[in-house]
């Protein structure tokens, strides 16, 4: 957990390398901040709760069951943009 | 069953190193041994779980027809936290196997042995044999069909088979507005530190959208009825979360000590399911499958995670591993999926 801020390049670095690393995800031409992680096949619904795990826990915030089913936390764009809104308003 | 000794394995545990995602250091140690916790950590966070699990489960008791739906394969890791529920927590269990074709006939003398000695109700669901054989054919022959990740977990037929007990046990649970849901799934088949998953149904159902579509337009026919959760269901049952109990993650007891427990309850070691099953006959099939396909053996990963956690040997973990059934040994199921698989000489 960090208390420090951080700025929406090192955000999205992170979650991106969580990403790759644990989701298989290729950011290429193919696929990029904006692709349908649930429709690229790289998230399912286990995936999806591993990574609001690491989300929480690895940037000290917590989304609300609304945020989670939204669909807005579909792409590393919207990912990132939810996290960084979440740690600006802390 | 041949060994296979081409990828370097980790020295700790026995990661190969064509494990997606996986580094090795200088030493040769993996990336996961390298973070694991330590020996004290690991007890800490057990006991911190089966905290949590005490709780979830004192709050979720009591439901209308049982206290519990327990996904029980008949299988050794199952059947204990079937006992541990039992008469542990004093839970009043229904029992449910989904017998999809290729249960060890040993295994369904088991679940019957252990649900009687137990005084459990038991059922058991056989879906038709049409789409099982449909939905496990074109598990193989479609690569797209899970989630990247998902192959880190388990072979393809085994993913798609989890996912069709998975839905049928919220159903259950629904139907009999019942709180807890309970599996024994072991360290490595689920994600991390899930032994107590609170699942909100309308974000579970909205996140498998996606994997639905392509469920649907892989198995055709009648995919929903095994696959989805009505809406109506949800609605009349009133319900908007279940929580997931995985035991064994909690319990994090040794495979010879499970046996060992079991056998009062008239439970007996199968013979025909392989090194990595103690229920399904086309386990191995899935293995090898997976093996063909991706070089690695789709346990490795649980089997290390037992490793790391002191749960099994580095000698029997590389026993285990490196045991992968050939193409040749499993064309019996082949031919009986009507999946043809080229093979070797
Ligand atoms: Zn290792």
């Amino acid at each position: 957990m960090t208390n420090t801020k951080q700025n929406s390049t090192d955000t999205q670095d992170k979650i991106k390398q969580y990403l790759i690393s644990n989701s298989l995800a290729e950011f290429d031409a193919g696929v990029t901040e904006n692709s349908d992680l649930f429709k690229e096949g790289f998230l399912d619904s286990f995936g999806y709760i591993e990574l609001v795990k690491f989300l929480e826990k690895s940037f000290g915030i917590r989304f609300t069951d609304e945020e989670l089913v939204s669909n807005k936390l579909n792409t590393l764009k919207n990912i990132t943009d939810m996290v960084q809104g979440k740690i600006d308003a802390r | 069953m041949p060994v296979n000794t081409e990828n370097k394995l980790c020295v700790r545990c026995v990661l190969p190193e064509n494990f997606p995602g996986v580094r090795f250091n200088d030493e040769g140690v993996c990336i996961h041994c390298q973070q694991a916790p330590s020996a004290v950590d690991v007890l800490e966070n057990v006991a911190r779980l089966h905290r949590e699990m005490v709780t979830a489960i004192e709050m979720n008791r009591g439901g209308r027809d049982y206290d519990c739906i327990v996904a029980y394969s008949g299988g050794k890791d199952s059947s204990y936290t079937l006992k541990v529920l039992t008469e542990s927590f004093g839970l009043k269990c229904l029992a449910v196997t989904v017998d999809n074709g290729f249960m060890s006939e040993q295994a369904r003398v088991n679940a019957k042995a252990v649900t009687e000695a137990l005084g459990v109700d038991y059922q058991v669901f056989a879906p038709a044999w049409d789409f099982m054989s449909r939905m496990y054919k074109q598990s193989v022959d479609n690569s797209e069909l899970h989630s990247k990740a998902a192959i880190k977990r388990a072979s393809a037929v085994c993913n798609s088979c989890i996912g069709l007990v998975n839905v049928y046990m919220i159903r259950l649970a629904l139907m009999h507005g019942v709180k807890l849901i309970a599996g024994g799934y072991i360290g490595g088949q689920v994600p991390k530190d899930t032994a107590i998953l609170e699942l909100n149904l309308d974000f579970y159902l909205k996140t498998r959208e996606a994997t639905m579509e392509r469920y649907e337009s892989s198995f055709g026919e009648d995919t929903r009825k095994y696959f989805d959760v009505p809406q109506e269901l949800l609605q009349s049952s009133q319900m908007s979360k279940l929580t997931i109990l995985n035991p064994m993650l909690a319990l994090n007891v040794a495979e010879e000590e499970i046996i060992a427990q079991l056998a009062p309850l008239g439970w007996k070691q199968t013979i025909d399911t392989g090194v990595n099953s103690s229920n399904c006959r086309l386990n191995d099939f899935g293995i090898a499958m997976h093996y063909n396909t991706h070089g690695f053996n789709p346990y490795v990963f649980e089997i290390s995670e037992q490793v790391r956690h002191g749960l099994m040997t580095r000698e029997v973990a590389l026993k285990k591993a490196l045991s992968i059934p050939s193409l040749n040994d499993v064309q019996w199921q082949a031919k009986r999926l009507g999946v043809e698989i080229a093979c070797a000489e």
